[in-house]
C-alpha cells in the first residue's frame, strides 16, 4: 500500500511477549492490543487477527491472562483481557531474557556494521 | 488453576467459548470498520476491509480452538466417532473382521492357559523350588502296587518310570533329615461316593500323609489341615476339603467341624484348602483329602491288606515327595540316596526279580508331579502352533479386507485429501479404524477364551480333569 513503511515480519514467539508487555498497564480487549502494539512500533509491526486471538487464548489458557467480558469506552460490550500474577512474573522473566538476547546479538552485528563502513 | 485443569473445564462449556470467539471477532471487526469510516471510507467498503483483513474466519476459529484444549485428544474423539460410524455402515465387513480376529486369538488364549495350568506354572505352594520328586527308573514295566496318578510309565529313554513306592522307603528317606526337611507322599482314593446331609455325589479323594499340607506349606482357608497325629493307626476319621467343596456348605467357615460320609464312613471336616491348591499333581483336583491312614477305613471291604501296606516293602503305593534342605543340590540328594535305596531294595525286597531292583531318581517338582503334563506337552505343542498359525491366517485375512476396502475408499480418501486434510491426518484417522477393529475383537476373544463352557470344551473331550482348568 503507498505512504506506508515497510513492515517487519514478528519473530516467532515473540507476539506473546508483545501481548503480556501491552497488558502490563491495564486491562485492555483484542483490537485494542493489536492497534497498540501497530502504535507503539510505528507501524513497523502488524499483528495478523489471525494469530493475534490464538495466541490471546492460549495465553488465557497457560493462566498468564485471564478474560472478562466488560462494556467498552463506547458502551460495547467486549472480552476484556488482564494480566494475571503468573502472567506478569514470567513477562519479567521473558523480558530480562529478550534483553540478554538482543544485547548478545547486537555485540555480535555492530563490529561486522564498523568493517563493512 | 492449572492449564490442565482450566482446559478440561473448558471441554464442558464448548458451545459457550465458540459462541463467545464468535461475539468477540465480531467486536473486533466492527472497531476495525469504525476506524476506517472516521478515516474517511465509505460504510459498507470499511467493513469489507475490515472482513478482507481478518482473512479466513474459520481459519481463525480453528487455530484458537486449539488453544481451549488438545488437539491430539480431540481429532481422536472425532477419529473414534466416525470409525464407528463407518463400522456401522460396512457392516458385514467389521463381523467378519471382528470374528476372525476372535476365533484366532480365542483359541490362542485358551490353548496357552491350558499349557500354562500344566506345563510352565509352578504349584501354588510356598518355595516350590525345593520340592523334588522321588521315583524308581527299573527295566521291566511292572507296576508292584497302587497307582492311581498315572505316574508309572515307559520312560522315553528307554525302561519304565516307577513313581509308585511302598511305605516303609518314606522312614529311609526321612532319615537323612540332612538332604530333605520334609518327606510326603499321597494316593489317589479315586472317585468316592460322598454325602452331605441327605444329597450324594461322587468326590476325587486323595490320600496324603499327615505331614502333606505342611510340607508343601500350604495355609488353609479355614479351620485346620491335617496333621500327622491325624494320619496314624486309630486315629479319628478326619477330612479337608477343596474350596470348590466347601461351597456346598454356607461357605469354608460353615463347613468346618461338619460330618460327612465317605462311601458310607463318617468323616469330620476339619479344615478347607486354599481355593488356588489343586494337589501336587496338577491334574487331579481332589475334592477331599484324608490321611493315608483312612485307607483302613475306606479300603477294609476290597482290599484285604490295608494294614499291611504301611510294613509291606513289597506292595508300592504312595508317591513320594520331598523338600530339600537349603542349599542341598538335586546331584548331591541323588548321589546320597541312591546308594541307601538300592542297598535296601536288596535286602528287603521279595517280590522283584534280582536284576530288577529299581534306581532311585531325584528329580525336579516344581509344578507338580507330571502324569499329564507327559501325556499332552507333545500334542499340546502341535496345538499351540496350530492356533499359531491360525491367528497368522486370521491377520493375513484381515489384511486382505483391509486392502480391499482402501480400494474402495481411494475416493474418499483422496477428497479429503484435496479438501485439506492432511497426510498424516488421513493415516491417523485409518489407524485409529484398525485399532478399533483389533480391539474388538481382542476383546471378543478374550470373553470367548473365559467362556465357561466355550472352547475348551469344544476341542477336548470332557475328561473330569481337563475341563475344570481355568484360563489366566
Amino acid at each position: 500500500m503507498p505512504g506506508q513503511p515497510a513492515r517487519v515480519e514478528l519473530l516467532q514467539g515473540t507476539l506473546d511477549l508483545l501481548i503480556l508487555r501491552t497488558l502490563l498497564p491495564g486491562p485492555s480487549h483484542g483490537h485494542a492490543v493489536a492497534k497498540h502494539i501497530q502504535r507503539t512500533s510505528e507501524e513497523l509491526l502488524q499483528v495478523e487477527t489471525g494469530s493475534l486471538y490464538p495466541a490471546l487464548h492460549r495465553l488465557e489458557a497457560k493462566g498468564w491472562i485471564a478474560a472478562s467480558w466488560e462494556l467498552s469506552d463506547k458502551g460495547k460490550r467486549a472480552r476484556y483481557y488482564r494480566l494475571t500474577a503468573a502472567g506478569r512474573k514470567h513477562l519479567a522473566a521473558e523480558q530480562s531474557k529478550w534483553r540478554a538476547l538482543s544485547r548478545a546479538i547486537g555485540l555480535i552485528l555492530n563490529p561486522a556494521e564498523q568493517e563493512g563502513k | 488453576m492449572s492449564s490442565f485443569f482450566r482446559k478440561l473445564s473448558w471441554l464442558f462449556i464448548r458451545r459457550n467459548k465458540e459462541a463467545e470467539l464468535r461475539e468477540e471477532i465480531e467486536f473486533h471487526l466492527r472497531e476495525e470498520a469504525e476506524e476506517r469510516t472516521t478515516a474517511g471510507m465509505a460504510n459498507d467498503q470499511a467493513r469489507l476491509a475490515a472482513r478482507r483483513e481478518l482473512g479466513n474466519f474459520t481459519r481463525v476459529q480453528e487455530d484458537t480452538r486449539a488453544a481451549w484444549t488438545w488437539a491430539l485428544f480431540e481429532d481422536f474423539l472425532r477419529d473414534l466417532r466416525y470409525g464407528f460410524r463407518s463400522m456401522i455402515a460396512n457392516r458385514t465387513f467389521s463381523a467378519l473382521a471382528i470374528l476372525s480376529l476372535a476365533l484366532g486369538i480365542g483359541a490362542n488364549t485358551a490353548i496357552f492357559s491350558f499349557m500354562d495350568s500344566i506345563l510352565l506354572r509352578s504349584l501354588p505352594v510356598s518355595h516350590p523350588e525345593s520340592l523334588v520328586s522321588l521315583s524308581g527308573h527299573t527295566n521291566e514295566a511292572e507296576v508292584h502296587g497302587t497307582d492311581r496318578h498315572d505316574v508309572c510309565y515307559l520312560d522315553p529313554k528307554g525302561g519304565f518310570h516307577s513313581g509308585v513306592m511302598a511305605f516303609p522307603t518314606l522312614e529311609l528317606f526321612t532319615k537323612n533329615d540332612s538332604i530333605f526337611s520334609a518327606v510326603f507322599g499321597y494316593q489317589g482314593a479315586g472317585d468316592l461316593h460322598l454325602t452331605i446331609g441327605n444329597e450324594a455325589q461322587m468326590a476325587a479323594t486323595e490320600y496324603v500323609t499327615g505331614n502333606y499340607f505342611q510340607a508343601l506349606g500350604v495355609p488353609p482357608a479355614a479351620g485346620r489341615l491335617l496333621m500327622p497325629d491325624d494320619d496314624r493307626f486309630g486315629a479319628p476319621p478326619v477330612a479337608v476339603v477343596s474350596f470348590a467343596l466347601s461351597r456346598r456348605f454356607a461357605g469354608p467357615a460353615a463347613a468346618i467341624g461338619q460330618s460327612i460320609l465317605i462311601d458310607r464312613v463318617p468323616f469330620r471336616i476339619i479344615g478347607v484348602a486354599p481355593p488356588e491348591f489343586f494337589g501336587a499333581d496338577p491334574t487331579a483336583h481332589p475334592a477331599i483329602y484324608v490321611p493315608l491312614h483312612a485307607n483302613l477305613l475306606l479300603e477294609l471291604h476290597d482290599y484285604h491288606r490295608a494294614d499291611a501296606a504301611f510294613v509291606d516293602p513289597d506292595y508300592e503305593w504312595v508317591v513320594p515327595m520331598a523338600r530339600l534342605q537349603p542349599g542341598v543340590s538335586l546331584e548331591r540328594a541323588q548321589a546320597v540316596l541312591a546308594p541307601q535305596f538300592s542297598e535296601w531294595m536288596r535286602t528287603v525286597n521279595t517280590a522283584r526279580t534280582r536284576t530288577d531292583l529299581p534306581v532311585l531318581q531325584v528329580q525336579e517338582a516344581r509344578g507338580g508331579l507330571d502324569g499329564l503334563r507327559r501325556a499332552y506337552s507333545k500334542p499340546l505343542f502341535i496345538l499351540i502352533t496350530l492356533a499359531g498359525l491360525i491367528l497368522a491366517i486370521a491377520c493375513a485375512n484381515i489384511a486382505n479386507l483391509l486392502l480391499a476396502r482402501a480400494a474402495a475408499r481411494k475416493r474418499e480418501i483422496a477428497v479429503r485429501l484435496s479438501i485439506g486434510a492432511g497426510r498424516f491426518r488421513i493415516v491417523r484417522q485409518l489407524l485409529t479404524e484398525s485399532m478399533m477393529l483389533a480391539s474388538i475383537g481382542g476383546a471378543a476373544g478374550i470373553a470367548f477364551a473365559f467362556w465357561p463352557s466355550g472352547f475348551s470344551r469344544c476341542c477336548w473331550p470332557t475328561d473330569a480333569t481337563i475341563s475344570r482348568f481355568t484360563p489366566r
